[in-house]
Parts: C-alpha cells; structure tokens; sequence
C-alpha cells in the first residue's frame, strides 16, 4: 500500500511538472504565433547571409579596385610579366649584394691587416717621397767656396756651382742614400739644383755656401762612394773647393716644405 | 513590429560579419551571382508580400536554391570557357527589375488611391461648403 501511494505521489509530482512545462510552452507558441516570430526569423537568417555577402563582396571588391581599376586583362598580364622582370632584377642584386656582405664579414679579420699593411705602406712611401722628417745613420759633406786661390780664373772654379751639388747628390744616390738634403733642403723626385745669378737654388729655395749636404744611408758606403780615388771629393779638391766629410750616427733630414701637385699627370690604372 | 525588429537585427549582424570576411577575388564572380540571386528572391518576396501570395517555403527554397544553381551555373560555365555568368547576371537583373517595378506600380497606386480619397472628401467638403453657400 505504501509503496503504492508514493508511487502515485510520483507520478503527481510528474504530471505536475509536466503540465508546468506545457503551459510555458503553450505561452512561448502563442507568443511566437502573435508576432510570427519564427517566420521572420528564418526570413532574417536569409537576409543575415545576404548582407553578409553583400558587405564582404563590396570591402573585397573595393580593397582590389585601387590596383585593378580600369585595366583589362591583357594590361594586367603585360603589368605581371613587367613585375616579374622587375622582381628577377632585384633579387639578382639583393643576392649579389648580400653575397659581397657575407664576403666582408668574412674578411673582417683579414681586413684590419690590410689596413695596417697599407698604413706601413703610406708610410714608407711618404718617407720615400719626402712628406716626413727622416733620422738615421748617414755622413754629413760640408762644400765651401776656396779661399786659398786668388787667381781670378781659378776662383771662379774653387766656387762651389750647382754641377758640383748636382754631382755629390748623384754619387750620394748611387751609393744607395737613403734620403739626402742640402742646407735643411729636402731633395725629392723633382728637386731642382740650379745656378740662378749669385745663388743655387734647390727647391726653388735660394742656398748659399757653405752647403752641408746631410745623407742617411750605410755610413761606411756613403763615404768611401765620396772619397774613393779620383771620385768627386778629390775632384772638388782639384778644383779648390774645400770639403769636409763626417760620419754622423744620427742625421736628421727634414721634411720637404713645399707642396707637390700633379696638374698634368694622371695615374694609370692597370 | 517585432518582425521589423529581428529582421534588422539580423541584417545588422550580417553586415557586421561581413566587415571581417575578405572574399579572395578568384571567388568575387561566384559571390556576385550569388547575391545576385538572394537580391532577386527578396524583391520577389516583398512583391509576392504585397499580392498576398507571399509563402516562406517558396521564399526560402528559392533563396538557397537560386544562390547555388546560379554558381553552379558560373562554374560550369568556366570550365567549359563560356561566360555563362552573364547570362545568369542578365537573367537575374531583369526578374529583379521586374519585381521592383511591380513593387512600385503598386505603391504608386496605393498613393494615388489615397490621394483620390483625399481629394474626394475635399472635393465633397466644397461641394457642401457650396451648397450651403448657395442656400
């Protein structure tokens, strides 16, 4: 009997929430039936895609119109093979390029000792070409005008000319001189010894006697060059010219004071 | 009104899904003759609304299927070289125009009813006016 009645308490109890659930449900039909909702509905789903469509077409179709407004298709092919080309050209030097990048970055390390090769290059040549002051081993010639003759003819020759500083200086070069300068003058590729009146100009620089021609070079070979037998010293002697020859440990040369321009001349590249 | 109100609604949320779809162009052609067809069935829709003939099935089964036969048409077309999406175009834009200007007869004669309506009792008021005038 128990058993029973809560049975039917049950079956009560669901008929209950049964007819809880049909009323709401006949609510919700109504309501939807008054206003039709579901129709319009699945009238608005309809719609929802068509102004999706529409609103995507028309952005895409505008995005893409900047570029392919008014162009035909074989414009546009014509454009795209141009483009091509274009992009085959740069990429060629965007390769090349990177390739010459890749090479530098790899002769980094070689790279700084060539600078520091050139740098030692620059500085032997400059030594070379008279731009800097030059110290060494070297004798130092001093030339003076005779006094001793007073023949009138003779004391033209016991004055020291520029054939006699033109010949020191080429016995001084033939006897591997270093560097070589007259009276703190300089004497360069282009150096000019020349008599000019009363005075000898080198380097367009009026000197006057006594002339002391210093040289840097091995001091032993310089000397015996100018006081070998019959060489330029006992030559100048004959002629009355008084010369004196020391060896120096430590000549100074200085540097060539003028400036050396090429107007005419121009280097050829090999 | 509640109609109106979910029909916006949706047509809301359509463009604003719209907004974030980017159709690629080799698409654009299937897309255009799609809505195309749509354009075509709701115009259709409102012109049957306004006859009393309106039915959902027919608006809907023609919507999805006017859509899709016109693609397929498209694609056949492309694939067997033959622009059939002008015919399709051609096709479409010409029911369209139709139900617009069946659409617009329609209101046309709405307002001119109205106005006959309205000129009637105007008419009918001067005549009283002049008859109680005349008396």
């Amino acid at each position: 009997m128990a058993e029973k009645k809560v049975e039917k308490a049950e079956t009560k109890e669901k008929n209950f929430k049964n007819e809880k659930i049909k009323r709401i449900w006949n609510k919700i039909t109504v309501f939807f039936k008054k206003y039709s909702i579901v129709s319009y509905s699945v009238i608005g789903v309809a719609l929802f895609f068509l102004s999706m469509m529409l609103t995507a077409q028309m952005k895409s179709m505008s995005d893409t119109e900047e570029m392919l407004a008014g162009k035909r298709e074989t414009q546009l092919a014509d454009d795209l093979v141009t483009l091509q080309r274009k992009y085959d050209d740069l990429k060629q030097k965007y390769d090349d390029s990177t390739k010459v990048v890749e090479e530098y970055q790899s002769n980094s390390a070689t790279n700084s000792t060539l600078i520091s090769s050139m740098k030692e290059q620059i500085t032997s040549l400059s030594a070379m070409a008279g731009t800097t002051d030059l110290k060494g081993e070297g004798i130092v010639i001093t030339l003076n005008d005779g006094s001793k003759v007073t023949d009138a003819d003779l004391r033209s020759d016991s004055l020291v000319h520029d054939s006699d500083l033109l010949t020191v200086v080429n016995e001084l070069k033939a006897a591997g001189a270093e560097a070589i300068s007259i009276n703190g003058q300089r004497i360069i590729a282009t150096s000019a010894i020349r008599c000019v009146g009363p005075v000898i100009q080198v380097n367009y620089q009026k000197v006057a006697a006594p002339f002391e021609i210093k040289a840097i070079g091995n001091a032993q070979y310089l000397e015996s060059a100018m006081t070998i037998k019959n060489g330029v010293v006992d030559l100048l002697k004959e002629y009355g010219v008084s010369v004196t020859i020391s060896r120096q440990s430590d000549v100074q040369i200085p540097k060539y004071e003028g400036t050396q321009t090429f107007n005419n001349a121009t280097t050829v590249e090999e | 009104m509640a109609g109106i109100i979910i029909i916006i609604g949706f047509v809301v949320a359509g463009i604003l899904t719209g907004l974030n779809i980017v159709v690629p162009y080799s698409y654009s052609q299937y897309i255009a003759v799609a809505i195309l067809a749509c354009l075509d069935s709701v115009f259709g829709a409102l012109f049957a609304n306004i006859e009393k003939k309106f039915k959902l099935n027919i608006f809907l089964s023609g919507f999805v299927c006017n859509a899709l036969v016109a693609i397929f048409l498209v694609y056949i077309g492309s694939k067997l070289n033959v622009d059939i999406y002008l015919a399709v175009v051609i096709v479409f834009t010409g029911r369209l125009l139709n139900n617009l200007t069946g659409i617009r007869r329609d209101f046309v004669q709405k307002m001119d009813n109205k106005e006959t309506r309205f000129t009637y009792k105007l008419k009918k008021k001067r005549s009283k006016e002049n008859l109680e005038e005349v008396k």
